[in-house]
Order: structure tokens, then sequence, then C-alpha cells
């Protein structure tokens, strides 16, 4: 065959993968965990993440030891508390996000799932907002994406990003990043990046299970 | 591994990864798309990649304007090596396939990546051994090279004449240049985040 026409079928074959590659992505695991001996109720036909009953074995969750400090902070929104020492007693997700980054702004419904499903059964969400641009730095604008978000839970602005490097080892800090503390306040579960949705919720119900 | 390959062509065509790619897309141009050169740019991707999880270079600081620096040279002897006489074409296209692994794997310091779901993973994962990830994250660099694989079949299938290839060089080197240049002055972050607003508005 003429290598420049193969050469054209190529370039079209690989447009066409590019392509694919977004008409065919899934959403990832939108699916929250439920106890695997709750009983599929009425509402399970619908096919939400927030009613599909998906068992997923929990995960490991070494107590990888007190959880940092919230260093040279600029404050909280949303929120009555001022140090995360006054949720002892709670399970706590501490997320590092930023309004701008489409990857923080995936894992929101999946935190809001969180939330609504175990904010009354002493777990909180605190979202470490560490901008990555200068206009995310700008309070107004945090408040704006976190209305437009649904963010409702208490937000720690981490300007100059001390926190976010703190608690993250080595020269590279990611967002978005999930630490999950026990009542205690020790670090027992940590992912990066989207995802493994099913696996924070089963790790949410572990450690709320745990005995304070 | 073949999900975090399809999860890196998508983020190949987004701000995140748009950097990392701009000096690979220029040098597959303006080296007519060689097999050789895109080989490199490959290999040169994946050596970043495997950095990049191993955590053990920082993503901003004194590396970006260096970086700048390394990339702003680099793709000028590129476009200065036709000029030099006497050069035989194989040297010259060795010289450019090392150039250009050498350049993709420098810029590999301008990726400010999108971590979905398959790169979290890998990300995570690395934090306890960097072994069992790394073909994972080859598989991902790999699938963000597509779209200067789709380049270097485009040059190839057009097969310009060697005056239009000449322009279409200069053209591309000149924006290679320019996006080198703005690193080196420290400008890498307002480029990301102009990528970024123009892509979400």
């Amino acid at each position: 065959m003429n290598p420049r026409l193969l050469a054209g079928v190529g370039a079209v074959v690989v447009a066409l993968v590019i392509g694919a590659a977004f008409v065919l992505a899934d959403d990832g695991d939108p699916a929250p965990a439920v106890q695997s001996d709750a009983a599929p109720t009425a509402s399970t036909a619908d096919t939400s993440p927030t009613t599909t009953p998906v068992a997923v074995a929990t995960p490991d969750l070494p107590n990888r030891g007190p959880h940092p400090e919230l260093v040279d902070i600029d404050g909280w929104l949303q929120s009555d508390v001022t140090s995360l020492e006054e949720l002892r007693g709670k399970v706590v997700a501490v997320q590092f996000w930023t309004f701008a980054c489409r990857n923080c702004r995936a894992t929101i419904p999946h935190m809001q799932e969180l939330y609504e499903r175990y904010g009354d059964q002493g777990f909180e969400i605190v979202g470490i907002h560490a901008p990555e641009f200068g206009y995310e730095a700008e309070v107004p604008n945090i408040e704006e994406a976190a209305a437009e978000l649904g963010v409702t839970w208490p937000i720690v602005l981490d300007t100059n990003k001390r926190t976010f490097h703190s608690w993250q080892e080595g020269p590279t800090a990611h967002w978005p990043r999930i630490y999950l503390l026990d009542r205690d306040g020790n670090i027992r579960y940590d992912h990066i990046g989207e995802g493994r949705y099913a696996e924070t919720d089963a790790a949410v119900q572990a450690l709320l299970a745990e005995p304070s | 591994m073949l999900p975090a390959f399809f999860e890196a062509i998508r983020a190949s065509v987004q701000p995140c990864t748009l950097l990392l790619l701009t000096p690979a897309l220029v040098l597959a141009i303006v080296t007519r798309g060689r097999w050789t050169s895109f080989a490199a740019i490959c290999v040169g991707a994946v050596l970043g990649g495997w950095l990049f999880i191993a955590n053990v270079v920082a993503l901003d600081g004194w590396q970006l304007p260096v970086s700048g620096a390394v990339v702003l040279t680099a793709i000028a002897l590129v476009l200065g090596a036709p000029s030099v006489p006497r050069l035989h074409w194989a040297t010259a296209a060795s010289i450019e396939a090392a150039v250009a692994g050498l350049v993709t794997f420098v810029a590999t310091l301008w990726w400010r990546p999108c971590i979905g779901e398959e790169l979290g993973s890998i990300l995570t994962g690395a934090r306890a051994g960097v072994g069992a990830e790394l073909p994972g994250i080859t598989a991902y660099m790999l699938g963000a090279m597509a779209p200067v694989l789709a380049v270097v079949l485009l040059v190839r299938a057009i097969d310009p004449s060697p005056v239009a290839a000449r322009w279409a060089g200069w053209c591309a080197g000149g924006i290679g240049l320019v996006v080198a240049a703005a690193v080196a002055v420290g400008r890498h972050d307002e480029l990301v985040t102009a990528l970024t607003r123009w892509t979400t508005s």
C-alpha cells in the first residue's frame, strides 16, 4: 500500500481512538458501597448512585499515626470549628481540593453523598482549599464555587499551600487527595485522584463502626 | 493497563497535559514525522513519568526555569541543524531523535496532571512502592502521546515538499520557542492558567 495513504489511514484511526476514549469513558465507580447485608429497597431500582447497592470489601485501614497540623492557614469558611482537634470523636474526611481542578470537581457529588449518608452518624468533611492559580485564592471566588458545586462542609483556606505540602510526603503534592481520620485523629485511609468511591464509602462505614 | 492508557488519551487534549505535549508536538513537526524521533519522544515521556511517580522531583522551584532554558536551547538546536553544512542525514536524524527524547523528558516537569481514577491509583500505589506501578505509568504516558502519533502520521501522510516542511518546522518551532521562553522566565503557571481558563470558559 502507498505509505502516504497508510499514514493517512493511521492518522484517522488515531483520531478515532482519541474520540472513542471520550465517548466510551465511564464515570468511574460512582455507586457507593452499602452494608453487604443491607436489604435492597424499592428505591434500588433507581439507577442513581445514591441508591445502587454495591458490596465492596472494606480496605485495609492501617493506623498511620496522628494527622499533621494545619499549617499557616488563612481561616475557615462554612464552619464553627477552627481546628481539626475540635472534631475529635468524629470520623473526618480531609480532602485537598481547589475549585478549578476538574478532577476535584468530579469528586464533589460523591463527597456530597458521603456527607448526606453519614453526616448525622459522627462523620464530617473538611475541604482544604489549596489554590493552584491566583484567581482560585480569592475568597469570593471560592465561596461562589462552593455554592455552585454544592460544597456545604467546612472549608479551610490554605492559600500558601503550606498545609497542602506538609501533609503530603515528598516534593510533589496532588489534588484531589482524601485522607480519612478515625475518631482519635489518626490517618487510616489515603487516596489520590478521582475514583475508589465505593472503597472510600466502605472505609467510612468501617471507621464509624469502630468503638470510640 | 488499558484503562490507564485510555484515561491518558482523554487527558492528552486537556490543559493539564497540553503543556507537556507542546514540545513533543513541535518536534514531531520539525523532524518531519520521523519515526526515530517519535520513538525517542515516547521513551522520554515514559522516563519522565517514572520520575514523576517516584516523587523525587518538585513540580516547581528552580527546575521549571532551567527546564524552559533547556527546551529553548534544544529546539533552537534542532531548528538550526539543517543549516549545518555537510551534516550526514543519519547524523542529523540521530541528533534530532536524541534532542526530541531529552526535550520530552525535561518537559515532563511542566506536566500538571489531571489525576483521574487510573492515574490516582497509580500515584496512590506508588507511595507504597514505585516498582509495581511502572507498567501502569508506562501505559499512561504512551496514551498521553496519542496526539503526537496523530501528528506524526499526518505529517507522513501529507509528505510536504522540502520548502513547505521547512516553513512548517519554523512555525511549529517558533511556538515551541515562545512556550519554552515563557517557562524559562517563570511564566509557567500563567500558561497553565490561561490554558485552563480558555478551555473551561
